[in-house]
């Protein structure tokens, strides 16, 4: 499947994104979100393998047409107790089910990233501005 | 050799002695006993408490001092002398290496915050709880901190804890705290370290009953040059319930670069296929949604889109500025204390995205 660049897809305009780590006491203490490439989202579709709503970081596990083969992308997001007030539960995302999602890619060129957003089958949008805690 | 009886001396008593012998238990190891200055408990009447019972969730940034502006890839440091920044700028380095090398990272997130001083930055909404014996601060991520109120000292031979010892005592509705006995391995908001000798004095108080306060200031004469001070607000949420953090219960991680697909931890006994197996069908249909489009968003609608998609973060903290509507869109600056998000969103404020 198509992979490709795009600019932040709310915020319209020049306007350049900061690439730094996300915030301050979380990024040296916890672990820093300098690894994945703020400024240059990607989009990815795919099938789920799993979803972990779990802490320190849930996890959306997928599989994402690349060359013709099945590659297994692993997305992080945020803890339990960030997402759940944003409308994520245990339920989110079922095995096997299609979406559309976008990602900050590993800058080492992992097959993974960050969460920002997903778009379900059912056109329900989730997301997650990329500073979790 | 002499043998000594147990005594204790009261904390008055420079260098109270208190024998390993006296305090052993039938099963070994030492009891860790409160002792009162004036001979017994002295206790505050409940009716002269005030109501902090409930959830608050953080009202600023997750920082120490949300009055700082924010600078992204500079966490804010305690005012160190020179020995300990010079340790600290070192350890941030090889954190930020591997970082960038994708190394394994120390994923147990939620333990800096599961000590003091640190925790009263409230990453997970806390849960405070009052009574005459003791005021108890709850953290979904690293337990309890009790702050007595009876009337007690502090341990004559402390046992050093993540969260300290804490006593305080109520000045009208101000609860004034001493917290001494911090573990020297926690760390500080900031990743920094901090010496035994640290010691953090708070006022704690609520000016309306909807928001409550506490004014930090964290002394360490062996690693500061002067005080490290804050005040952090939180906001009550009266239908909320503690959300569980259990920071063991996934370590799921990247997978280092030049490594296969297989990420994370091995499969579960019992799991059934292998990675590479099809994942199988969803067994219930996905229900369509029904999506429409609000009333355009109020600034009360904004705080709230700009407080929901940073997460844990008090949505009256939130100053919308430079609000701009276009069509189906309206982008706008959410601006806490230290940080300025860019934020946009649907025209009804639905779908919020904020970047730093």
């Amino acid at each position: 499947m198509a992979r490709f660049r795009m600019r932040s897809w709310v915020l319209s305009g020049a306007t350049a994104l900061i690439a730094a780590a996300l915030t301050t006491s979380t990024a040296s203490a916890h672990h820093s979100f300098a690894m994945f490439d703020k400024e240059h989202p990607v989009q990815l579709q795919g099938t789920v393998k799993t979803w972990e709503f779990t802490n320190p970081h849930s996890w959306l596990v997928m599989m994402v047409m690349k060359d013709g083969k099945p590659v297994q992308y692993a997305v992080e997001g945020a803890s339990v107790n960030t997402l759940i007030r944003q409308g994520f539960g245990v339920h989110t995302f079922a095995p096997g089910e299609k979406i559309n999602i976008v990602i900050s890619p590993l800058k080492n060129g992992g097959n993974g990233g960050a969460f920002v957003k997903a778009v379900k089958a059912d056109g329900t949008i989730l997301t997650e501005s990329p500073t979790p805690n | 050799m002499r043998v000594q009886t147990a005594r204790r001396r009261t904390a008055s008593a420079a260098g109270a002695l208190v024998l390993a012998a006296g305090l052993m238990t039938a099963g070994g190891g030492l009891a860790q006993e409160a002792h009162y200055p004036a001979g017994g408990p002295k206790l505050p009447k409940w009716t002269d408490l005030p109501d902090w019972t409930g959830i608050w969730e953080r009202g600023g940034d997750i920082v120490w001092d949300d009055s700082v502006p924010f600078k992204p890839g500079e966490p804010e440091s305690p005012p160190y002398n020179e020995q300990f920044m010079k340790e600290y700028l070192a350890r941030r380095a090889e954190m930020r290496a591997v970082a960038l090398e994708g190394r394994p990272r120390n994923l147990r997130g939620g333990d800096l915050y599961g000590s003091m001083p640190a925790m009263m930055i409230a990453l997970f909404p806390i849960n405070v709880q009052v009574n005459p014996t003791e005021v108890v601060i709850m953290t979904p991520n690293g337990g309890a901190r009790e702050i007595y109120t009876d009337g007690r000292g502090h341990p004559a031979d402390p046992l050093p804890s993540t969260k300290g010892h804490s006593i305080g005592h109520w000045e009208g509705k101000v609860l004034v705290v001493d917290t001494c006995c911090i573990k020297a391995s926690t760390r500080l908001p900031g990743g920094g370290a901090h010496s035994d000798a640290m010691h953090i004095s708070e006022r704690i108080w609520s000016p309306d009953g909807k928001s409550l306060k506490d004014a930090i200031s964290v002394e360490d004469p062996k690693a500061f040059t002067k005080p490290w001070t804050t005040t952090k607000t939180y906001y009550r949420r009266p239908t909320w319930e503690t959300v569980e953090y259990d920071g063991q219960e996934n370590s799921r991680d990247f997978a280092p670069p030049g490594a296969d697909d297989k990420f994370g931890p091995p499969e579960k006994e019992g799991a059934a296929g292998a990675a590479a197996a099809p994942p199988p069908a969803p067994v219930v249909p996905p229900k369509p949604k029904v999506d429409k489009v609000g009333k355009p968003a109020t600034t009360e609608d904004l705080q709230k889109a700009t407080a929901k998609a940073v997460g844990n973060l008090a949505w009256e903290t939130v100053n919308v500025q430079d609000v701009k509507r276009e069509g189906e869109k309206v982008t706008w600056i959410g601006a806490t204390r230290s940080v300025k998000w860019r934020c946009g969103a649907r025209s009804d404020g639905a779908q919020a995205f904020c970047e730093q």
